[in-house]
């Protein structure tokens, strides 16, 4: 008995979550919708706006791309200068947040590529590191830290840039499918391997849940 | 409920990720039974349950002073672009002025500050000193080495040390995650908790990494690579690379023990010369070409040089004597 009242709560909770996120996400849509319109108009504060909300999260992924405080300077700059400069593809956009992931990304790989240290664009990631301290650690022992290295390390760049996107920047299979040109299925394929490796390696039961 | 599913449908389907999510077994009779059906659907349950946990991240931060100096860089580009010509005469003159109170602003700042002040170590020619840094790390200082740290090191934002020469590390990790960066002239080592030596006497220095994981950079072309225990690299500037073997670590890691192995192969006795002159500071002087083909195996003790040209001398059948500034190595006359 208990334990049916508590999946029926549990099932309320989840439920509640739902709507409120999709309330949120209305709003934010409202927002960014008029923050657009701002933009295309030529207002230079609209952008800052946009600028100042994405800032860090962009910041932090091309980081994790470029693996240089530089190079990711140089990528966001680069980003947002020729957000401003084609501001009318906007409209094209259903979400201001993937697109401005999308643009950045190509933007660190293009920056990469003239630097020569990520020769093939449309294939493969560059390398990406994730460091243990990133993760919630059960307990932060050397040897904790060590057999995730390890684990981390044993998987491909590839599967380390999709585990971030998705698990750090909250983005579904669809949206890392276009992001990283490539269908549905591989990313769940990519998830799926790393997960189970990851788990395999006895990682999982280290981490925070 | 009977019909194979895969696991890419399943985690479409909202009823399945709910009662994946209200933990196993749900509420759901249809999702119970088909779990139940066989062992393959419950791995797939149980992968899909993994996958929808995921990994924990914490929030990174980035600074507000970060995020400012980005926006500034982007605002001068947009003045850049949008300004007609005449204008950017004016423009560049108070960039001029910016530019000049930047300047004097960081020149207060150092006379306030004034200069970094540093804790300097330094070795002889065939000497070594082991040293305990503030943050429990230690560091192994090879001969003829000099090694430098901040002596704010623990409160700087990264454990930096500057190395001159050869120097093992073994990095402890620390609880409020900050990167440990060696820098030497013409390499730079970023640590992600670990044990390796450095060996920064030649141009292209030496990593070479015992455990844990680190990633070397090379600052002239910014090309880096993350090393495996075990993987020694150097940057090979004509290939724009690092060249990377897995079978000089115990080499590498050889000489704090006092010694250096060679192993089973062997290290090409290039390598054993330039390593002399690396240690004691002496010029190797070579009567026969032959000599510097050859690959001693095994292992030799550095306790003192004596006892090094000693031992090398019974391992190869060579005469090793020092004269003035020179090692002369020849072949042994009997």
């Amino acid at each position: 008995m208990t334990n049916a009242l508590h999946k029926d709560n549990s099932h309320t909770g989840s439920h509640l979550k739902q709507v409120f996120r999709s309330e949120l996400s209305m709003k934010q849509g409202q927002r960014s919708k008029q923050l657009e319109i701002r933009l295309q108009k030529g207002d230079v504060s609209a952008l800052e706006e946009l600028y100042q909300q994405y800032h860090p999260e962009l910041y932090l992924y091309a980081l994790k791309l470029t693996n240089s405080q530089d190079l990711a300077k140089d990528a966001i700059q680069d980003t947002f200068v020729a957000i401003w400069k084609y501001r009318s593809n906007l409209a094209k956009a259903n979400s201001m947040r993937f697109y401005l992931l999308q643009a950045l990304r190509n933007q660190c790989l293009k920056i990469l590529k003239k630097r020569r240290r990520f020769l093939s664009i449309g294939q493969g990631s560059p390398e990406m590191v994730i460091q243990p301290e990133e993760l919630k650690l059960k307990d932060t022992s050397q040897e904790t830290k060590q057999k995730i290295i390890q684990a981390l390390y044993s998987l491909s760049n590839r599967q380390r840039e999709i585990i971030y996107l998705k698990y750090y920047e909250n983005l579904d299979y669809q949206e890392i499918a276009t992001l990283l040109s490539i269908n549905y299925q591989s990313v769940v394929n990519h998830v799926h391997r790393a997960i189970v490796r990851l788990r395999d390696a006895d990682v999982l039961k280290l981490l925070e849940r | 409920m009977n019909q194979k599913k895969k696991l890419t449908d399943l985690l479409k389907d909202a009823s399945f990720l709910r009662w994946l999510r209200a933990g196993r077994p749900g509420s759901d009779p249809e999702w119970n039974a088909w779990s139940k059906e066989d062992s393959a659907n419950e791995k797939m349950a149980e992968d899909a349950a993994a996958m929808e946990q995921g990994l924990p991240f914490r929030q990174q931060k980035v600074s507000a002073e970060l995020t400012q100096e980005h926006w500034a860089g982007i605002q001068a580009r947009l003045n850049d672009q949008d300004v007609p010509a005449k204008r950017r005469r004016l423009l560049v003159w108070s960039a001029a002025a910016a530019v000049l109170l930047l300047v004097s602003l960081i020149g207060a700042q150092w006379l306030v500050g004034g200069e970094m002040a540093w804790s300097t170590h330094q070795t002889a020619m065939g000497e070594s000193a082991t040293i305990s840094l503030p943050d429990g790390s230690t560091i192994y200082l090879g001969a003829n080495s000099s090694l430098q740290y901040p002596t704010d090191f623990l409160a700087a934002e990264e454990r930096l040390i500057h190395l001159e020469g050869e120097a093992y590390f073994e990095v402890q990790p620390q609880k409020q995650p900050k990167p440990f960066l060696v820098r030497t002239p013409a390499l730079n080592v970023r640590v992600l908790g670990t044990t390796f030596n450095v060996n920064a006497h030649r141009s292209q220095p030496i990593v070479s990494l015992t455990s844990g994981s680190l990633q070397v950079i090379h600052p002239g072309t910014e090309v880096t690579k993350i090393l495996e225990p075990g993987q020694t690299a150097q940057f090979i500037e004509a290939e724009g690379q690092f060249n990377i073997v897995s079978d000089a670590a115990a080499y590498w890691a050889s000489w704090k023990a006092g010694e250096w192995q060679f192993g089973k192969d062997g290290v090409p006795m290039t390598e054993v010369i330039q390593r002399i002159e690396e240690t004691y500071g002496l010029k190797c002087v070579v009567d026969n070409p032959a000599i510097l083909q050859r690959r001693p195996a095994g292992k030799v003790s550095i306790d003192d040089r004596e006892v090094l040209f000693a031992s090398l001398s019974a391992l190869m059948d060579l005469d090793f004597r020092v004269e003035g500034n020179e090692l002369h190595i020849r072949q042994s006359e009997n």
